[in-house]
């Protein structure tokens, strides 16, 4: 039998995930610096990161719903439409509703949640598969955002632009002078690693995702693990939409669509396996930035947005592919 | 078991059940809107959306036969006919058939591409065919900037303008039928046929048996994006120009996969047959059509068209849990975690 070696800590380091990001996202830099004179942009500044880092926020809140997920074996593509679907609930209550914002947040998040519950009976009670389960209730949130979206002579409003006092305040509430959305971010962040890591439901997460059928015969109620983590993804993704319109101040049928997959790829960028098991969320976070730095990048040096799209597309499968070799060569590391 | 006569068999059917469901729709619509609705001009227009997503359909079908799936046919076939439009604009000495060609080995090389990923790195054909569609997509309103391209080709717009014998039946929708009727002849009665499916239900035992499901997908997933681009040279016939809007927002990919599932193809592979994913697409299609025509808001026909994929599901979980049942076969505990691709 083949012993196993300590690793020494530099080495540990260097495999790491999260290291490998670091360089990619040190060599994006490097790359957006040289190419943006091209476009008489500057790259390196302090505004850019700024930029980065602002909005945030919204997309860390899918990536860590569907991060989790990911980590116990499902997936939820339903996230980007749900998040739209509250925006677009707020401003409708401010706009037509009338109710206090705060009420309209309320509904948006209860909605949000129920979509989430609807996935997890789905998937739990009558067996589909969480992919298809979730495309087919973005297809009907997208009809519900829809509906709602539609004003008394009934034409389907595209964008929703709303103004209130309120959300204008929140909106330049900081905390140490931060925008409270980057501190939402960080206590998000904190508060979902630590359950993810140090807590015993976070663990189940993990023995669910690795392997399901054990994790039932070691007692672990996997069931409850999926509901709690299809509701929590709806309820992130609705909170999103709550950031969201408080940033831009409208909702729309196109709200977060871009960041259909901005969840998912920075997850698996940040080392969350397919496969479920593995991966946590400090990686899904540097995988964000690299991403929000990519797309701020291709802003900068001017391409076209329907290639940033393109590359959206090839980022994603070169997560996944990367995803694929590591798991290779750890089950060989493993000897499977 | 107690054997079933023939007549029980039929009415237990798939393709029976939803037969009867068009019907119901149809009737619905006659008793809401009266006669008119079924005057010439409605029918034909009914059967010229059948012909092209009837073709997807059945590209659809075959590769979920095989545990496989393709979510970027609607994207392959926007850029290819987009590719298409400018060809025989700035050709015109060169016949359209000869461009046909060249984008449909175009077609081939990317259903190459999703069977490299899926195949060859094992990605999981949902997740990275999603990603391949991103990036065909992208690429299409980049080089279109999200335009249409007109195609003022006179014997190409007549492949779609054409009818059967002065009826209001269009030459595309007969050519869409011979499509399915030669793919389930394929499927049915060929070697290779046979083993699509034995790849589908069961790789290891096909493997086994000699044979390569690795192939076998491949050879699929080129078929599948072949036929998605002759299904949209189809769409442009009769649009008269090629666009990025057009296809993909009519999500054949969806369509396909809702009524592969509502005629009993399962989506582990190996089960099915393309006459109920046929009659699937055309009640599909007819509800959408009695939707459309009833004026019902779009927010309802998409609605609709969601809650048809549960049903459809539902339908299939069901049913996959009886016959485990009738065979005494108790369920392995999954719980809905398993993924497409997984068994590969």
């Amino acid at each position: 039998m083949q012993e196993f070696k300590s690793v020494p800590i530099t080495s540990k380091i260097l495999r790491s995930k999260a290291f490998m990001l670091i360089v990619l996202l040190v060599m994006l830099v490097i790359v957006f610096t040289l190419l943006a004179p091209l476009n008489d942009g500057q790259f390196f500044k302090a505004t850019t990161l700024q930029r980065i880092l602002s909005d945030i926020a919204i997309p860390a809140c899918l990536t860590i719903g569907v991060g989790l997920l990911i980590v116990s074996g499902g997936i939820d593509l339903s996230a980007a439409k749900v998040g739209g679907l509250s925006a677009v609930v707020i401003s409708v209550n401010i706009v037509n509703w009338g109710m206090p914002w705060w009420v309209g947040v309320l509904i948006a998040l209860v909605i949000s949640s129920v979509i989430g519950l609807i996935n997890a009976v789905l998937v739990n009670e009558l067996g589909f598969m969480p992919f298809i389960a979730t495309m087919a209730m973005s297809t009907v949130a997208d009809a519900i955002l829809r509906l709602i979206a539609t004003d008394s002579s009934g034409v389907v409003r595209a964008v929703i632009n709303f103004k209130n006092d309120s959300i204008d305040a929140i909106n330049k509430f900081t905390i140490f002078g931060l925008t409270w959305s980057v501190v939402l971010l960080l206590i998000l962040f904190i508060v979902y690693g630590l359950l993810l890591s140090k807590s015993k439901f976070g663990r189940q997460m993990y023995f669910v995702g690795g392997n399901r059928l054990a994790a039932r015969l070691a007692g672990i109620n996997s069931k409850r693990v999926s509901y709690f983590l299809f509701i929590n993804t709806s309820f992130l993704a609705g909170l999103g939409g709550f950031i969201y319109t408080t940033r831009v101040k409208n909702g729309g049928l196109t709200t977060l669509m871009n960041d259909q997959f901005t969840g998912m790829t920075a997850a698996i960028l940040g080392g969350v396996s397919f496969g479920g098991g593995a991966g946590g969320l400090g990686g899904a976070l540097v995988g964000l930035i690299v991403i929000r730095s990519f797309n701020q990048g291709m802003v900068i040096i001017g391409a076209s947005p329907y290639l940033t799209s393109v590359l959206s597309g090839v980022l994603l499968l070169v997560a996944l592919s990367l995803d694929y070799f590591s798991q290779r060569r750890q089950a060989k590391r493993v000897g499977a | 078991m107690p054997r079933l006569t023939r007549f029980q068999k039929i009415r237990q059917s798939r393709p029976f059940l939803l037969i009867a469901l068009t019907v119901l729709v149809l009737l619905i619509l006659l008793l809401n809107n009266g006669k008119e609705v079924f005057n010439g001009g409605n029918a034909t227009q009914l059967m010229n959306r059948l012909s092209y997503q009837g073709l997807f359909v059945t590209a659809m079908a075959c590769l979920l036969m095989s545990g496989g799936f393709d979510f970027s046919i609607a994207s392959q076939a926007a850029l290819c006919t987009i590719f298409f439009a400018d060809f025989v604009t700035f050709y015109p000495n060169v016949p359209w058939i000869v461009f046909a060609l060249v984008v449909m080995a175009m077609a081939a090389c990317m259903g190459l591409i999703n069977a490299f990923f899926s195949q060859v790195l094992n990605l999981m054909p949902f997740i990275c065919t999603i990603g391949m569609s991103s990036v065909w997509l992208g690429v299409a309103n980049w080089y279109s900037r999200g335009l249409a391209k007109a195609v003022n080709v006179q014997s190409f717009s007549a492949v779609a303008s054409s009818r059967l014998f002065n009826s209001p039946i269009p030459l595309t929708f007969v050519f869409m039928i011979l499509v399915i009727v030669l793919y389930s002849l394929l499927l049915k009665y060929t070697r290779f046929g046979r083993s699509v499916m034995v790849a589908g239900g069961n790789p290891t035992a096909a493997r086994l048996a000699g044979l390569d499901p690795r192939k076998i997908k491949t050879a699929l997933y080129v078929n599948a994006s072949v036929i998605a681009v002759i299904a949209g040279l189809i769409y442009t016939a009769q649009q008269r120009s090629a666009a990025t809007g057009g296809l993909p927002q009519a999500t054949p990919e969806m369509r396909g996969l809702t009524s592969s599932m509502l005629g009993g193809v399962s989506f582990m592979g190996g089960a099915g047959g393309l006459t109920g994913a046929f009659f699937g697409i055309i009640l599909i299609e007819t509800l959408a059509y009695s939707l459309t025509i009833m004026n019902l808001p779009a927010w309802f026909v998409l609605f609709v068209n969601g809650m048809l994929l549960v049903v459809a599901l539902t339908v299939d979980s069901v049913a996959t849990k009886t016959r485990m049942r009738r065979l005494g076969i108790r369920s392995s505990g999954a719980g809905g975690m398993v993924m497409p691709g997984m068994s590969r």
